[in-house]
């Protein structure tokens, strides 16, 4: 697993999400433990209902990056709206 | 200086069909092409330990052929092992001897049973040594096929181990062709199976495990820890392992490898791994009326039924040893049942 790869795919997403004000940071992509945790920030964010619901959120994310990495990896999505 | 080398040799073709065919005839494969091995292969072999080509590492069972160093390295060679991995082929092989792991009963037994290397330390990767998905089978990786494959061939060809011959095995299994896989530790939250054994992190480590096969264990249903591990515990006590048939109970491991997310699962549950062996040596154990009245006989004769009348697979906690590896799908395990009359050993590479 290339970071810069999953960089990229984050950044795709992020586009996205910075139309209604939300963004994705990425918190760490490990080669060695194949571990992708990504953060959704929500602070200008008026409507946090109005960004993509948490799992199709994830589902589109695992898919980006899947586009973008060779084999498996684990993704770990920090969303504030989740408890 | 290079080492001067002293084996038989024997004239082969260069073709590679024409090696392969030779091999067969003479019994020296294992049905699979092989490697010639010529003096550069033999000799770059010989040039990754620090060891002298005659130095003898002991005499391999069943037939008790002498293993040196120069002949070990004829054998890699034909696996296609490279002078790195090596190193961790005599490791194995040093493991093997060891008496208490009991060489010449798994390859001389009836049952299934083979060695299995597990391989912790930093060249694992590099080697191609696998541990993502599919390091059981089907990953491919140099390393676990030509480690795994070097220690069979040596066995064979040093040993005189053959199935239907020399071995009595009824069936075999498919890591007679050579089973090295290792263990993903950056995705472990405890201790490596090295390190837990008196191994440091910066050590190349082969364990070998007499495993009888792979177990295959899924679940999708529960999430809860000590559920999940309840059941691996009975799964693992199933009424016809060995570790039933024999003595006491006393010997042998069971190998449990989890992957990734379940080993997570687990540690919210057991941070410390000896927390997780104790439970599954409390739960491992079936009720005495599972048996038919013969067997009850037999395992009460053997004092293997305590007075709740539950037969317990194993004597002690360490007897699991719980590993990780395998993809990211979550959902499984897979078990290393024991055959019983074996001690798990390891032992570190030593390179020049």
């Amino acid at each position: 697993m290339n970071p810069q790869d999953v960089a990229e795919a984050v950044e795709e997403m992020g586009a996205l999400l910075r139309l209604d004000g939300a963004d994705l940071r990425l918190v760490d992509a490990d080669p060695k433990t194949d571990r992708i945790e990504i953060a959704l920030e929500l602070e200008g964010v008026d409507c946090e209902e109005c960004v993509m619901p948490p799992a199709l959120l994830e589902q589109m994310i695992s898919d980006a990056v899947s586009r973008c990495v060779r084999g498996e990896f684990e993704l770990v999505l920090r969303d504030p709206r989740v408890p | 200086m290079s080492a001067v080398l002293t084996s038989e040799r024997a004239e082969v073709s260069t073709d590679a069909e024409a090696l392969y065919e030779l091999s067969l005839e003479g019994g020296w494969g294992d049905g699979a092409p092989i490697l010639a091995a010529t003096d550069e292969r033999v000799l770059s072999l010989l040039a990754a330990t620090p060891s002298a080509p005659d130095y003898v590492i002991g005499a391999l069972p069943p037939q008790y052929g002498v293993a040196t160093v120069e002949l070990v390295a004829v054998n890699a060679a034909m696996a296609g092992c490279v002078p790195e991995a090596f190193p961790l082929v005599l490791a194995a092989l040093e493991a093997i001897l060891v008496p208490e792991f009991n060489a010449f009963g798994l390859t001389t037994t009836t049952s299934s049973v083979f060695p299995m290397l597990i391989v912790n330390g930093p060249s694992r990767a590099e080697l191609g040594i696998d541990y993502r998905a599919g390091c059981m089978g089907g990953a491919a990786g140099r390393g676990s096929m030509t480690i795994g494959r070097s220690v069979s061939l040596c066995l064979r060809n040093i040993g005189g181990q053959r199935a239907g011959e020399t071995s009595r095995t009824v069936f075999g299994q498919p890591a007679r062709f050579g089973l090295c896989f290792g263990e993903w530790e950056e995705r472990s939250p405890w201790p490596s199976l090295a390190q837990r054994r008196g191994f440091t992190a910066d050590d190349d480590v082969v364990t070998v495990h007499g495993g009888k096969g792979t177990f295959p264990l899924a679940d999708i249903n529960n999430d809860d820890p000590r559920d999940l591990l309840l059941l691996i515990a009975k799964s693992v006590a199933f009424p016809l392992s060995n570790m039933y048939l024999g003595g006491s109970g006393e010997n042998g491991e069971v190998v449990i490898a989890v992957n990734p997310i379940w080993a997570d699962r687990f540690a919210t549950a057991f941070p410390e791994i000896e927390a997780m062996q104790e439970f599954l040596w409390q739960h491992a154990w079936q009720p005495i009326e599972l048996w038919p009245e013969l067997n009850r006989e037999i395992l009460r004769s053997k004092d293997r039924v305590d007075g709740a009348g539950r037969v317990s697979l194993a004597r002690r906690p360490d007897q699991f040893v719980p590993i990780v590896c395998g993809g990211l799908g979550s959902l499984h395990a897979i078990a290393l049942p024991s055959f019983g009359e074996s001690q798990m050993q390891s032992a570190a590479a030593i390179r020049p």
